[in-house]
C-alpha cells in the first residue's frame, strides 16, 4: 500500500511537467489528479480501528486481572494458586478447540498459538514460584521454547514464530545450560528454520516479515553457536556472502529495499567484516576455548546449515562476476587452514576488497544498476579510508601508493571516457 | 466435517498440549506425591531483595551450609573454584540444622540413604558486618537462593530479615524439603520460629 502511495505522490509531482509537455491534456490531467487525491485520502477501514481498540482493551483488562491476582497472591492457598495458574492454559485449550474444530482462519490460529505458548510459559513460571524452586533464565527459556515450538507448526503462526525468534536471544544469557550451551542454541535456531522457509516461499503474505526473521535467526545463530568455539571468520563470511546472494535474487525480482532486508543487511555486515579483515591480521587466528566437543559441532553445523540452505540459490542464479567475487568471500577464510600466515591473509583481503569493489562498480555500470555501483564505491572508499589510517604501513609508502593508485585511476578514467566518446556513446 | 490437515492439527495439538502440561504437572506431582517422603532440612540464612521480571518479587537468600567438621573438603581441585559445582551430602547437627557431611564431584554417584543437593559451591566466603569487620565462613553455598513474596510484603520482609540476620539473639531459618532424587522445594522461611508472612502481617496490624 505504501509503495503504491509513493507512486501516486510521484505522479502528482510530475503532473505539471506532463501537462506542460503536452503528454496529458487538461481534462486527463485533472481526472488523474482527482484520482490520485482520492486514493491518497483513503483511510483505514473503520472496522480495523474498532478491532484494534477491542484488542487493546481486552489485553489491558487481562493485564489488570493478572495484577489483581498478583496483589492478593499470598492470600490464596497452594491448590488455589495452582488452579489460577492453570486457567490461561485451560482457556488456550478451549480457544484451540474452537480454532481447529471450527476450522477458523488465520487470526484465530495466531491467537490460539500465542495463547497456548504464553499460558504454558506462565504455568511453568508460576509452579517454580509456588515451590520456590531454583532455575536460571537460560533453563526457563529453553523449556518454554521447547514447549512452544510445536504450536508454531500446528497453527502455522507467524506471530509465535516472531516471539520464538526473538525469545531465542534470551538463551544467550547461557545461564544454567551446562557445557552443551552452544549446541542448544543451534537446536533452538534449527527448530524454527523449516517454518521460516515455509513462510518465505511462494506468495505467502508473511514472506517479507519472514525474511527479517531469517536475518534475526542468522544473527542469533552466529552469536549462540560460535560464542566460545569454532572459527568465526568462516561462518561470518559464509553468512554475509550467501545472504548477499539471496538478496540479489530478490533484487532482480524488483523487490524494494524494505522488502529485501537480506541485501542491505548482509552487505553492511560484509563491509564490516572486510574492513576488519583487511586491517587486523589477528582476525583470522582461530579462537577455540570450548570445553565440549558438542559446542564445536554446533558451530560447524550452523555454518553447514547456512551454506546448505543458501547454496541452493547458486545454480539458479546467473554466475556473473559479482557473484563469483562474492563467493570468494566465503572461500578465502579457508586459506587459514592452509597455514597461510596472518600477515599474508591481511594482504589477500586488501587485494580482494579492492577487486570486489571494482567488480561491483563495473557490474553496476554495465547493467545500469545504481545499487550495485554504489555498493562497489562504498567498498573501495572503505578500503581507502582503512589504508589511509593504517598504522602498520609507513607514511611514505602510503603516500606513494595513494598518489600512484590515484593517478592510475584518473588515467583509466580518461582513457575510458575517450573510448566511449569515440564510440559515440 | 474436519479436513485431513485439521484432523492432523487436532491430534498434534492434543499430544503437544499434553507435553506442555507434563513439565509443570510432573513438578507439582513430584513435590506433592513423592515416592519417598522428603527430608526436611533447616538452613540459617542472610537475605536481600531483588526482582525477577518473569516470576515477580523475591528475597534472594544467601544460604551457606557449614561442613560437619574440618575433614569435609572439596572433592575436586583446580583453578576454576569460582565456577566449580559439587554434590553435598547433608546431615542434621545437634541443633537440627543442616551440615555438609560429604562432598562429591558433580558427576559422582550420591548415596541413596542420605539427603543430598546438587550444584553447590564449596568455598571460603568472606562477609562484612555493619562495622566492616571481616568474617570468613567455610561452607557450601546452596542453590536454593530465592523465596518468592508478594510485592507489598517484599520491602518490609527485606528490612526485617536484615535486622534478624544481624542480631545474634534472633534467627532466620529456611525450611527446605530435600527429596530422595536430590530435588528440593523451599517450604517456609521462619523468623524467630514463625513463618515470615505471619510475622509481616502481624507487624502490619
Amino acid at each position: 500500500m505504501s509503495y503504491n502511495k509513493d507512486g501516486l505522490r510521484w505522479l502528482l509531482a510530475e503532473m505539471p511537467k506532463l501537462r506542460g509537455r503536452g503528454v496529458l491534456d487538461d481534462a486527463a490531467a485533472e481526472a488523474l489528479t482527482k484520482y490520485c487525491h482520492d486514493e491518497l485520502d483513503l483511510k483505514p477501514p473503520p472496522w480495523r480501528f474498532i478491532y484494534t481498540l477491542f484488542y487493546i482493551g481486552t489485553g489491558m483488562i487481562a493485564a489488570g486481572i493478572v495484577l489483581f491476582f498478583n496483589y492478593n497472591w499470598d492470600f490464596f492457598s497452594k491448590p488455589q494458586r495452582l488452579a489460577i495458574a492453570a486457567i490461561p492454559l485451560a482457556l488456550a485449550f478451549v480457544s484451540a478447540m474452537i480454532t481447529i474444530l471450527g476450522q477458523k482462519g488465520q487470526l484465530w490460529r495466531e491467537f490460539s498459538a500465542v495463547l497456548t505458548s504464553v499460558a504454558a510459559a506462565t504455568l511453568i513460571g508460576v509452579v517454580g514460584q509456588i515451590y520456590h524452586t531454583g532455575g536460571t533464565l537460560g533453563q526457563y527459556v529453553s523449556l518454554v521454547l521447547l514447549v512452544s515450538l510445536p504450536f508454531v507448526y500446528i497453527f502455522n503462526s507467524i506471530a509465535l514464530t516472531t516471539l520464538y525468534s526473538f525469545g531465542l536471544f534470551l538463551l544467550l544469557s547461557r545461564s544454567g545450560l551446562g557445557p552443551m550451551r552452544n549446541f542448544y542454541c543451534f537446536l533452538g535456531a534449527f527448530g524454527i528454520l523449516p517454518m521460516l522457509h515455509i513462510q518465505i516461499s511462494g506468495d505467502n503474505p508473511n514472506r517479507v516479515w519472514a525474511r527479517y526473521l531469517m536475518a534475526v535467526i542468522a544473527v542469533f545463530g552466529l552469536i549462540g553457536c560460535g560464542f566460545d568455539g569454532g572459527y568465526a571468520p568462516l561462518s561470518c563470511f559464509a553468512l554475509a556472502g550467501t545472504m548477499i546472494y539471496a538478496g540479489w535474487r530478490l533484487s532482480e525480482r524488483h523487490e524494494t529495499y524494505l522488502r529485501n532486508p537480506w541485501l542491505w543487511m548482509a552487505f553492511i555486515f560484509m563491509l564490516t567484516l572486510l574492513g576488519i579483515a583487511s586491517t587486523y591480521a589477528g582476525f583470522f587466528d582461530a579462537y577455540d576455548s570450548t570445553e565440549n566437543v558438542w559446542n564445536v559441532w554446533a558451530y560447524w553445523l550452523f555454518t553447514g546449515v547456512v551454506l546448505a540452505t543458501n547454496i541452493r540459490l547458486f545454480p539458479k542464479s546467473r554466475l556473473d562476476a559479482k557473484r563469483l567475487a562474492t563467493g570468494l568471500a566465503v572461500l578465502l577464510p579457508l586459506l587459514y587452514f592452509c597455514h597461510v600466515p596472518p600477515a599474508t591473509m591481511k594482504i589477500v583481503f586488501n587485494v580482494y576488497m579492492g577487486v570486489y569493489g571494482g567488480v561491483l562498480m563495473l557490474d553496476g555500470f554495465k547493467r545500469g544498476r545504481l545499487l550495485t555501483y554504489n555498493g562497489g564505491i562504498m567498498m573501495v572508499l572503505l578500503l581507502i579510508i582503512c589504508r589511509f589510517f593504517d598504522a602498520d604501513l609507513g607514511v611514505l609508502p602510503r603516500a606513494i601508493a595513494f598518489v600512484t593508485i590515484g593517478a592510475v585511476l584518473i588515467a583509466a578514467n580518461f582513457i575510458f571516457f575517450r573510448k566511449r566518446f569515440r564510440e559515440g556513446r | 466435517m474436519l479436513t485431513k490437515p485439521n484432523i492432523l492439527r487436532l491430534v498434534s495439538y492434543i499430544v503437544f498440549f499434553a507435553a506442555a502440561l507434563y513439565f509443570p504437572g510432573r513438578t507439582v506431582y513430584n513435590f506433592e506425591r513423592p515416592a519417598v517422603p522428603p527430608v526436611e532440612m533447616r538452613f540459617k540464612l542472610r537475605a536481600y531483595d531483588p526482582y525477577d521480571p518473569l516470576r515477580g518479587r523475591y528475597l534472594a537468600l544467601n544460604v551457606i551450609c557449614p561442613p560437619k567438621n574440618d575433614k569435609v573438603k572439596s572433592s575436586t581441585s583446580g583453578r576454576e573454584t569460582a565456577v566449580r559445582r559439587e554434590t553435598a551430602v547433608l546431615e542434621k547437627d545437634r541443633d537440627g540444622f543442616a551440615v555438609v557431611s560429604e562432598l562429591l564431584p558433580s558427576d559422582g554417584v550420591p548415596p541413596t540413604d542420605k539427603p543430598f543437593v546438587r550444584n553447590v559451591h564449596f568455598a571460603v566466603f568472606v562477609t562484612l558486618d555493619d562495622n566492616k569487620n571481616v568474617t570468613e565462613i567455610r561452607g557450601a553455598e546452596m542453590p536454593f537462593d530465592r523465596f518468592y513474596l508478594n510485592e507489598p510484603l517484599a520491602k518490609p520482609a527485606e528490612k526485617l530479615l536484615r535486622e534478624v540476620t544481624r542480631d545474634p539473639k534472633r534467627s532466620a531459618v529456611l525450611v527446605v524439603d530435600i527429596h530422595r532424587d536430590g530435588n528440593w522445594a523451599v517450604k517456609e522461611l521462619l523468623v524467630d520460629g514463625k513463618p515470615l508472612r505471619e510475622v509481616l502481617r502481624a507487624a502490619a496490624k
